[in-house]
C-alpha cells in the first residue's frame, strides 16, 4: 500500500492503517531508545508514548516521503528518550575544557556486526552514551547537540572524545574475541 | 556535515539503524505492544468526545434557561399570592377580673376564612323567600365572623385637685368622700391628706408659701 495514503488514513483514526505503519516502524524505534535508555521496558514504554505522540500529532506532518517519515518518527522518539532521561536524572553532563578528539576508527566498527556496535553503545555511561549517539549516530552537529541537552559545545565535544576514547577501549579489550569469531 | 560524517562512517551506523532485536533477548512482540497503544489511542478519542459533548449540553441547557428565568419569577409571585389566606384576628370579648386583681389579657386566634362560593340559584332563591331586599347575589362572600373587638378598659387619672376644685365633689361617692379630709392649713404651709380607711397611708405634698 502506498505511504501516503496509509498516512492519510492514519490522520482519520484509521485503525487497520496505524496498526501497519506501527508494525512497519516499532521494532526500529524500539532499538532506537534502546540505545539511550538501557531498559528494555522503560525502552517499550517510550517507543509506545512516541507512537501515541506520533499519531495523535499526525494532522500536523506534511509527508515528503519515506525518510521524512523516518526522521520525524526518530525526532519524537529522541526527545521522548531525552525527557525520560531528564526526569529520572539519570545523566548529569559536567560542563568540562574541550580535550583533543580521540579519534575511533571507522574500519574497526565496521569490522564489528549491527548487535557488537549496539552492544558497545550501551555499555558507555548515560552522558557520554547519549553525545554519542546524537553526534556519530543521529549525525546532529556539536551546536544541536549542545542546544538540545542544555550544555555548551565545548561539553559536548570532550563528552564525546571520552565517549570515543572508552569504546576504543572497550573495542581493543574485546578484539580477540571478535577475531576469534569471524575466523570461526 | 552529517553527510560527511555518515560517509566517513561507512557501514557502521547503516547497520546499526537497520538492527530491528538484540540477539539473546526475547523477540519483541509486536502485537501485544500495539493493543496496549491502541487501547491508549482509544482511551484518549474516549475522553475526548465526552468533553465536547458536555460542554455543548451544558451551554445549551444555559441557552434555553435563560428566557425562562424572569417569566418563572412572575410566576411564583402569582403562586404565593395565590396562597396568601386572609386572617381575621378573632378577640375574646371580655378581659376577666379575677378575685386577685389580676386582669387577663385577651387571647387573639387567628383563623383562616374559606372562600365560600355561593351558587347563584341557590342565592336568588334565598331571595324570594325570606328576605329579598337584604341578600344580594353580589355579596357572596360574606364574612363568617365578624370583628368583635372590645376596647381596652381605661381607667381615668384624675389630679385630686381636679375632683375638689371642681366641685365634684357631690359625684364622689360616699365612701371616697369619707376617705378624703382636708387638714387646716397651718402656718406657711398648705397640706392636703389623702388617706384611705387606716390612717396608715398618708401622702403629704408641701407647696410654696406664695
Amino acid at each position: 500500500m502506498d505511504m501516503q495514503e496509509l498516512i492519510r488514513k492514519a490522520r482519520n483514526a484509521d485503525a487497520a492503517a496505524q496498526k501497519y505503519l506501527f508494525e512497519q516502524w516499532s521494532a526500529k524505534m524500539l532499538m532506537l531508545c534502546r540505545r539511550y535508555v538501557k531498559n528494555a521496558e522503560d525502552a517499550e514504554e517510550l517507543m509506545l508514548n512516541g507512537f501515541f505522540k506520533f499519531f495523535t500529532h499526525l494532522s500536523s506532518f506534511n509527508y515528503q516521503g519515506d525518510a521524512s517519515l523516518q526522521a520525524w518518527l526518530k525526532k519524537i522518539m529522541i526527545n521522548e528518550c531525552l525527557m525520560f532521561m531528564r526526569k529520572k536524572n539519570l545523566f548529569v553532563i559536567v560542563s568540562e575544557k574541550r580535550q583533543d578528539e580521540i579519534s575511533i576508527e571507522d574500519e574497526a566498527l565496521n569490522n564489528l556486526s549491527a548487535a557488537e556496535i549496539f552492544n558497545l553503545i550501551i555499555q558507555l555511561p548515560a552522558g557520554y552514551r547519549t553525545v554519542f549517539n546524537l553526534y556519530a549516530v543521529e549525525g546532529m552537529s556539536h551546536k544541536e547537540v549542545a542546544k538540545l541537552l542544555g550544555i555548551s559545545e565545548g561539553t559536548s565535544k570532550s563528552q564525546l572524545s571520552k565517549a570515543k576514547a572508552m569504546l576504543q577501549k572497550m573495542y581493543t579489550q574485546n578484539q580477540s574475541n571478535y577475531v576469534t569469531r569471524k575466523s570461526q | 556535515m552529517s553527510q560527511e560524517r555518515v560517509n566517513e562512517a561507512g557501514g557502521w551506523k547503516s547497520k546499526l539503524e537497520e538492527l530491528d532485536m538484540v540477539p539473546g533477548e526475547p523477540v519483541f512482540n509486536t502485537g501485544a505492544a500495539w493493543e496496549k497503544l491502541e487501547e491508549r489511542i482509544a482511551g484518549k478519542k474516549r475522553t475526548v468526545v465526552p468533553l465536547w459533548y458536555w460542554l455543548v449540553a451544558a451551554c445549551l441547557i444555559l441557552a434555553l434557561m435563560i428566557p425562562f428565568i424572569p417569566a418563572k419569577k412572575t410566576n411564583t409571585n402569582v403562586v404565593l399570592q395565590e396562597k396568601k389566606q386572609p386572617t381575621e384576628k378573632i378577640v375574646t370579648p371580655k378581659p376577666k377580673e379575677n378575685n386577685h386583681g389580676i386582669v387577663k389579657l385577651p387571647v387573639i386566634y387567628k383563623r383562616k376564612i374559606k372562600n365560600i362560593k355561593v351558587v347563584a340559584p341557590a342565592v336568588a332563591a334565598i331571595k324570594e323567600e325570606i328576605t329579598p331586599e337584604i341578600i344580594q347575589p353580589d355579596t357572596a362572600a360574606v364574612p363568617l365572623v365578624v370583628n368583635v373587638v372590645t376596647p381596652r378598659r381605661k381607667l381615668q387619672v384624675v389630679h385630686i385637685n381636679e375632683i375638689t376644685e371642681q366641685g365634684n365633689q357631690e359625684e364622689l361617692t360616699q365612701h371616697t368622700r369619707s376617705n378624703i379630709r382636708f387638714n387646716e392649713h397651718k402656718g406657711d404651709d398648705f397640706t392636703k391628706a389623702y388617706a384611705t380607711n387606716t390612717s396608715d397611708n398618708i401622702i403629704k405634698i408641701k407647696l410654696p408659701s406664695n
